[in-house]
């Protein structure tokens, strides 16, 4: 294994023993003793090497127990991961950027998540707390997202910013465009989409703030 | 209301009463694809006529109907609010109107009413075609259903300028709907201007009798 050479390392017990704190929310050191050794070796940014082996892949929450998924590769052993990272002491009157600080710079966790940029760990934070008050993910990430570039009023805009928003929407457009020199190309290409019962009423029509 | 029109110099708008000429008008705020749902159409075959003072593309389009040579002028205008004030020009003598969204962008989507509604300021009768464009973006939309169309009794159309759904459909469609209009026009203002016409006819033998050219007071009355 990896890390026994570093827990065997004199001075790293020493270190060890420095920064034994009593700030875990985690109640089970002793069980995982070579993982909590490790993160503690990696918070102190001794073990240089250690800390770039772990590179995020993904990030992302369950619900019941509340968590903090992560799935990482080792660099070392090329070998992906998941763990789960449970969230401890929230409620749906936590506050959200301090609770993702808290995490980003747990001194066990922390290592784990150094790539991972704060701003998501504190989005899903906001998930779990949005969750805890009945919101589902879609709703939560839609609310957290605000007036962004989907919702923004392009009609204010100048020429320059304008054209710069264009720019970006025709990435799509030539991705999906059907060129007149395809040899499926059909001119007039008519698509019936019937209208049936059971069509879903699109969300966009359930704001009766602004009726029609 | 109606010498509103007037206020693009370069644009001889006189020209749409004639029976083989009609004018189009594409609306919707900006980004919703209304230039490329007309390149689509006209594939190589358009001389679009920017008049950039005006935000305004003007393409000329030939077709038959009916063994009869027909002329369109789609206007296709910018959703930009600084030309706000041209926007009674682009509805002068306009026969039709294609009001196009963004299904990606709801707030395009919610615009519309306010479109409507201006374009029921001045055109309160012409036939009006409501486009959701860019459903190759998500396929998942045409299977909902958008109420705006449905409220005002509006013709309503998917349609992908890129992949190329529906596109021509919605064109010939209004260019159908612009002549039928034409013919059968019961816009309050169309009455208006042709009794204006009609008195000016009028008063134009009663002038001619007393020796003064025929054409001498048209611009007063428009």
């Amino acid at each position: 294994m990896m890390w026994a050479g570093y827990l065997w390392n004199p001075s790293l017990t020493i270190f060890i023993d420095k920064t034994t704190d009593s700030s875990h929310v985690d109640a089970r050191p002793q069980l995982t003793l070579p993982e909590t050794n490790m993160g503690k070796v990696a918070s102190s940014g001794l073990t240089v090497v250690y800390i770039m082996s772990i590179i995020a892949k993904r990030c992302g929450v369950t619900f019941a127990p509340p968590s903090i998924i992560l799935v990482y590769e080792n660099e070392d052993t090329s070998k992906i991961r998941k763990r789960i990272i449970p969230v401890r002491n929230f409620s749906k009157y936590s506050d959200c950027s301090r609770a993702a600080e808290r995490l980003k710079h747990h001194s066990r966790h922390g290592l784990y998540l150094k790539s991972v940029p704060l701003a998501q760990l504190e989005r899903l934070h906001t998930v779990l707390r949005d969750h805890l008050c009945g919101l589902t993910v879609e709703e939560s990430l839609a609310a957290q997202r605000g007036p962004g570039p989907q919702e923004e009023d392009l009609n204010k805009l100048s020429d320059d910013e304008l054209n710069l928003r264009k720019a970006k929407m025709d990435v799509l457009f030539e991705q999906n465009r059907r060129h007149k020199d395809d040899p499926t190309f059909v001119y007039d290409l008519e698509v019936e989409f019937p209208e049936n019962s059971v069509r879903e009423t699109c969300s966009w029509d359930e704001d009766l703030s602004d009726e029609f | 209301m109606a010498g509103d029109g007037n206020s693009i110099p370069e644009l001889e708008q006189e020209k749409y009463d004639s029976d083989e000429q009609v004018k189009i008008i594409c609306l919707g705020d900006s980004a919703v694809g209304k230039s490329k749902l007309m390149e689509r159409f006209l594939l190589d075959g358009y001389r679009p006529q920017q008049l950039s003072t005006y935000a305004l593309t003007l393409y000329k389009y030939t077709t038959t109907i009916n063994g009869k040579p027909v002329l369109v002028d789609f206007w296709d205008t910018a959703g930009q609010e600084r030309f706000q004030s041209m926007h009674p020009s682009y509805y002068h003598k306009a026969h039709a109107c294609i009001m196009v969204f963004d299904v990606q962008r709801k707030v395009t989507y919610k615009s519309l009413s306010n479109w409507y509604k201006e374009l029921r300021e001045y055109r309160p009768e012409i036939p009006c075609l409501v486009v959701a464009n860019k459903i190759d973006a998500d396929m998942r939309v045409t299977q909902k259903s958008f109420n705006f169309a449905k409220k005002q009794g509006l013709p309503f159309y998917f349609v992908s300028a890129a992949d190329g759904t529906n596109v021509v459909k919605v064109f010939k469609d209004s260019i159908n709907m612009a002549l039928s209009y034409k013919k059968n026009s019961s816009d309050f203002m169309d009455e208006v201007m042709r009794e204006l016409e009609n008195f000016e006819l009028e008063s134009k033998e009663d002038s001619s009798d007393k020796g003064e050219k025929p054409n001498e007071g048209k611009t007063d009355l428009v």
